[in-house]
């Protein structure tokens, strides 16, 4: 006879001691600047994700007032005079008169139409300002009218997503790279640093590196047909014509651009793993690699293709090294006053406690989207074992790309699935006597 | 069953009633067997009577689980959590049959707050500190209160209007100063009970103690990769040195081992001649013979038993009576071969004479001879140890032994003037008190 292990039956609950959730349905909101997350608590993926960029033409609403596009199929969708914008400016909320318009849109478009039935847990950065914090807290309970509401540091909730209170996260996103030193779930605020060198500035880097050597950079949408030709070979495709006045905005190309510029980064582009720095010619990073396996082709909408070799590592170079960066764009970041992520975690370490600072090199939590970029966490795990050497250093990184991009939204589910944690949220009642300013006694 | 079918198909043999003769046998072997399902017969013929040495992996879908009773419906309920004061209902799902006693909220027991204490107007005058103002006091202990004495967290958050730049020890001396005057106020030191006063004891915060130690965690933190390395390998050669300590430590001890064993004290000088060689051959073939070995050892006087008798021990039986006789029977032979020598020859190797000698290997610093007795000879030793004199010489030549023997005596000699010296001088006090008495009295 075989002997079945014991089957938890249905009729009783799991001791609390194994499970400490609790789920309320409250909602998670994570608005990012490039994707704004949003799910249910207690669930795995966000199930709601859409693009922080949303499309509108001015004067095309009721009342002559701007209409918006919002949402993954409507922002990408061609249409004459549509200028594409983005709320959030330096991983914060710039524009509030969208903002909770795209957060709004990003609930009710998949989870739920009746915000005042579900508790809502939001996450911010570690550097928004309290004026933000309030203006939030504002919105969602003047607006959105939820029930109870919770504000929790991205960091943190990131930490929580690899099971880590005490750690520091290191998170890529698409504004900022920033570093967080957290303990026991609570930020150290003398720890915080960031640099603007995520998503958006690699995207830059690319663009530039494409304009310095000729290679022309079209969109999926312009071209109509393409047949294959040989590599560094003029494009044999046919473009799609637009009658004047028909033409898509700039910023519409621009984003659209961009969307083939992520693809160059998933696919092709590959952070230099060392020993050391890469190297400053390109001929002794040729000999440096010969090694490593050969070039990486890309092929662009229009059939264009390319082999990239040493190239692919220079792109990504100025994450660590800004002063090896590509400056021939407006508005780069400054190469020798901005920190590199060697330097930004230096940094970060400087005012961490010396007791915790074993501790939490031994948590090092990698997360982010641009963290998914091939050979990341080898350079990051080089540059902090070289940076200190004496402790133990344990970098950490979700090999699940799912978990990597949305772990601030799955630490926040997690938070606000937990029973313990329903004591914090902050109710309707409390802001009513309290004002906005709860927020900053609340959240820390 | 079907192979017995088979053969009955086979040798078309037909009809019931054989078939149920023959049926009990077969039956009655198939519960001795037992077959698994997985396993084919001619298979499980193979094994006999051995179980099998595998696990047999039986294909077989999962047991259907047995519920037990109906199934417990759920409901979406409101709850309020009593760690909360301003009433929020939130709703999740919860079993229907423990709708009653959801009263209290299972996750509100987690709500546990640290004890800060809090003092009055009255009590901080005691409390005062020149470097802490009252507000400053009052905005840590409400960070202490916030953050459940985090003090790492406190510190980063630490921004008090115009105050100075404090370190994490800084308000941790502060904190537990306050604690601990706090509590002597409130119960005197002297009526504490067993608990508060080792609560107090911990209370004691050493600030110099703990930036020491935060020092040198830093120093251990700041180490090259070079000094990682060093220090790695300084630990290998440590462990290396204490491990050949060991060996050593037990080589000596078997040194010593083999050193104290009982040894002959006779000389073999009895059997370097032939003769002698011819005796002991002799003396150890006889050994098997109990009579004759009575018969070869009865000439020298006292025998020894017979135990010792065997031929493996034969060096051991030198001691016996009997070879003592022989070596007294050629001692002057012998004496005739040794060359006297003159004093300074003595000197010069070393030779020496030993009025008395115990028998085995000795070493000469354990022969240190004791001329003090009794109680002296303790005390002798304390003002040695006093004096920081080794007990045992490191290099105990017999010069220095004699030195040392001296010395002991020497100070034997003092220690006893020193006692008697006291005696005196007590017993003139106490006659010249008793004399002072009787002057007064009279």
């Amino acid at each position: 006879m075989s002997s079945l292990q014991p089957t938890l039956s249905s009729n009783q609950a799991p001791s609390t001691v194994e499970y400490g959730g609790d789920e309320i349905s409250a909602i998670v909101l994570d608005p990012g600047t490039a994707w704004i997350r949003a799910g249910f608590a207690g669930e795995d993926t966000p199930k709601s994700v859409i693009p922080a960029d949303y499309g509108c033409i001015e004067g095309a609403g009721e009342n002559g007032g701007r209409k918006m596009f919002i949402g993954d199929n409507d922002v990408h969708a061609l249409r004459p005079g549509m200028e594409i914008r983005n709320p959030m400016n330096d991983g914060i909320v710039a524009d509030w008169d969208t903002a909770p318009l795209l957060w709004r849109a990003a609930i009710t478009s998949r989870l739920t139409t009746e915000l005042s039935e579900h508790p809502l847990l939001m996450t911010e950065p570690s550097w928004n300002p309290s004026k933000n914090r309030e203006r939030t807290i504002e919105v969602v309970f003047e607006d959105f009218d939820v029930p109870a509401f919770y504000l929790a540091k991205t960091g943190v909730c990131a930490g929580f997503a690899s099971g880590k209170a005490t750690g520091l996260v290191i998170d890529v996103g698409a504004s900022n790279i920033s570093i967080t030193p957290i303990h026991d779930g609570l930020v150290l605020k003398k720890g915080c640093t960031r640099s603007p060198l995520g998503g958006t500035f690699l995207s830059d880097q690319i663009r530039a590196y494409f304009a310095a050597v000729n290679i022309p950079l079209s969109a999926h949408y312009q071209v109509l047909s393409k047949s294959p030709v040989e590599a560094w070979k003029p494009a044999d495709a046919v473009y799609r014509a637009f009658a004047p006045g028909e033409e898509p905005t700039d910023s519409y190309r621009r984003f659209q651009e961009d969307r083939v510029l992520t693809e160059f980064k998933e696919c092709t582009a590959q952070v230099w793993t060392g020993p050391g720095l890469l190297p400053s010619t390109a001929q002794d990073a040729a000999s440096a690699m010969l090694s490593s396996p050969g070039g990486r082709p890309f092929e662009f909408p229009d059939g264009f293709n390319v082999v990239f070799n040493t190239e692919r590592f220079r792109v990504t170079e100025g994450i660590f090294h800004p002063p090896s960066m590509l400056t021939s764009y407006q508005h780069h970041p400054d190469p020798n006053s901005t920190l590199g992520l060697n330097q930004l975690i230096h940094q970060s370490m400087k005012d961490v406690d010396i007791e915790l600072k074993q501790l939490i090199l031994n948590n090092v939590v990698i997360t982010g989207a641009g963290s998914l970029l091939y050979g990341f966490t080898d350079r990051v795990n080089a540059e902090i074992a070289a940076a200190f050497p004496g402790p133990r250093v344990r970098v950490m990184a979700a090999g699940n790309s799912v978990e990597r991009r949305y772990a601030g939204w799955l630490g926040g589910s997690i938070l606000a699935s937990l029973g313990a944690f329903h004591q914090l949220w902050i109710s309707r009642k409390e802001y009513d006597e309290h004002g906005p300013n709860i927020v900053e006694k609340r959240c820390k | 069953m079907s192979g017995f079918q088979d053969v009955r198909d086979v040798m078309d043999i037909s009809g019931p009633s054989e078939c149920t003769a023959r049926a009990p046998p077969s039956k009655k072997q198939k519960t001795v067997e037992k077959r698994p399902d997985g396993i084919t017969r001619e298979l499980f013929a193979l094994l006999g009577e051995n179980p099998p040495p595998v696990a047999i992996v039986e294909n077989k879908f999962k047991e259907k689980p047995r519920w037990m009773g109906k199934a417990n419906p759920w409901v979406w309920k409101d709850f309020t959590n009593p760690a909360r004061n301003d009433g929020l209902v939130l709703r999740h799902w919860e079993r229907k049959s423990e709708e009653s006693q959801a009263l209290d909220y299972r996750f509100s027991k987690f709500n546990v707050k640290a004890d800060i204490p809090s003092y009055s107007d009255g009590e901080y005058e005691v409390l005062k500190d020149p470097d802490w103002p009252r507000e400053e006091t009052d905005y840590l202990f409400n960070l202490c209160r916030e953050y459940d004495l985090r003090f790492i967290i406190i510190w980063d958050r630490y921004d008090f209007l115009d105050g100075k730049t404090r370190s994490v020890e800084d308000l941790k001396a502060r904190y537990y100063s306050v604690c601990r005057s706090l509590m002597e106020l409130r119960t005197p030191l002297n009526q504490m009970s067993p608990e508060e006063t080792q609560f107090f004891g911990m209370l004691d915060f050493d600030k110099e103690r703990e930036s020491a130690r935060k020092k040198m965690a830093a120093v251990l933190f700041a180490r090259t990769p070079a000094e990682v390395s060093e220090e790695e390998m300084l630990l290998a050669e440590l462990k290396r040195i204490v491990m050949n300590q060991q060996r050593t430590l037990e080589e000596r001890k078997d040194l010593f081992n083999r050193l104290e064993m009982p040894n002959s004290t006779g000389s073999i000088a009895p059997y370097t001649g032939s003769q002698g060689l011819a005796h002991l051959r002799e003396m150890m073939v006889s050994s098997s013979d109990k009579n004759k070995k009575r018969k070869s050892i009865a000439m020298g006087g006292n025998g020894p038993d017979g135990a010792q008798q065997g031929p493996a021990v034969a060096s051991a039986a030198d001691k016996s009576g009997n070879t003592a006789a022989a070596s007294q029977k050629e001692a002057p032979q012998l004496k005739k071969q040794v060359r006297k020598l003159t004093d300074d020859e003595e000197k010069e190797y070393g030779v020496m004479y030993h009025e008395k000698l115990s028998q085995g290997v000795k070493f000469r610093s354990t022969m240190v001879a004791t001329n003090v007795k009794g109680g002296t000879a303790q005390k002798v030793q304390l003002a040695l140890a006093q004096l920081e004199i080794a007990q045992k010489l490191t290099m105990p030549t017999a010069k220095t032994i004699k030195k040392y023997e001296q010395l002991q005596s020497a100070v034997g000699i003092l220690l006893d003037t020193r006692k008697l010296l006291e005696k005196v001088e007590q017993e003139l006090r106490v006659l010249k008190a008793q004399q002072e008495a009787a002057k007064e009295e009279t």
